[in-house]
């Protein structure tokens, strides 16, 4: 897929960890995990919101559109 | 327990033993084989051609058995993989995971094999029809049955078989569905 989730590089710039991420935000270690490692397959406005306003960012922030991502995963299928 | 439950149960029991029958049946089915070779079909033959206007000889009979017998156990077969299909399908159900591939995959397997199911009956009709007619009208005279109507074409069977595939495919959907609410954060 060509979204790239970048909640890592935004965890980073807050010194924060997905734990700690997790825990304001109320949404399970593991779910935020799936997104972060970008297995996710969708994303509910909801988690958006709640991550944007912990995180003090704008879902542009968090997401982006790499079409070369979207190539190498399929060349991996 | 809850009513879905009890239901649920209810079904695996009677598929378990509808699936048990149908082995037992089967093994029947090869004891006759076996039995075949000596039974006296002559004497049986002997005793139809005291009826005028029937003539079937002991040959004819022991076709007829072994037509008969294989077109069964064929039968049995497809009834057996079919309830032994719908057995996981059930215990998947029960176990609240039902949209899964596998039950996408039992489930068109099921739709394929009832229609075997169905051609079948009509080969086996068509097959003893074949090997001797004068057993037919032995059997209509005895039974009073219409025996050929085994040989019309089974629309309601296959309007089932059409429904199943249908089913199939919602199954399919479904687990593609539920797999992607999984991928959902």
């Amino acid at each position: 897929m060509a979204i790239v989730v970048k909640l890592d590089d935004l965890l980073y710039a807050r010194r924060m960890t997905l734990t700690d991420l997790a825990d304001r935000v109320g949404i399970t270690l593991a779910n935020l995990s799936v997104l972060k490692t970008g297995k996710a397959r969708a994303i509910r406005f909801s988690t958006l919101e709640s991550i944007c306003r912990e995180l003090g960012c704008q879902p542009g922030d968090l997401l982006a559109f790499d079409p070369a991502v979207s190539d190498a995963a399929d060349a991996a299928e | 327990m809850p009513n879905e439950q009890k239901l649920f149960a209810v079904t695996r029991w009677a598929l378990q033993l509808a699936v048990i029958s149908s082995a037992v049946l089967m093994a029947g089915i090869v004891c006759g084989a076996a039995y075949l070779p000596f039974f006296d079909s002559a004497d049986v033959a002997e005793s139809l051609a005291r009826d005028p206007g029937i003539a079937i000889t002991g040959a004819d009979i022991t076709r007829l058995g072994l037509v008969a017998l294989s077109g069964f156990m064929a039968m049995l077969i497809c009834v057996f993989l079919i309830l032994r299909a719908v057995l996981r399908v059930v215990i998947s159900a029960s176990l609240g995971d039902p949209f899964v591939a596998k039950n996408a995959d039992d489930i068109v397997r099921i739709a394929w094999l009832l229609l075997g199911v169905s051609v079948w009956k009509m080969l086996i009709a068509l097959g003893i029809y074949a090997v001797s007619p004068d057993s037919v009208r032995v059997y209509m005279r005895t039974t009073h049955e219409h025996f050929l109507g085994d040989l019309d074409f089974p629309f309601a069977g296959l309007f089932g078989v059409l429904l199943i595939f249908v089913l199939a495919r919602i199954f399919r959907r479904g687990t593609e569905m539920r797999a992607e609410l999984e991928a959902t954060v």
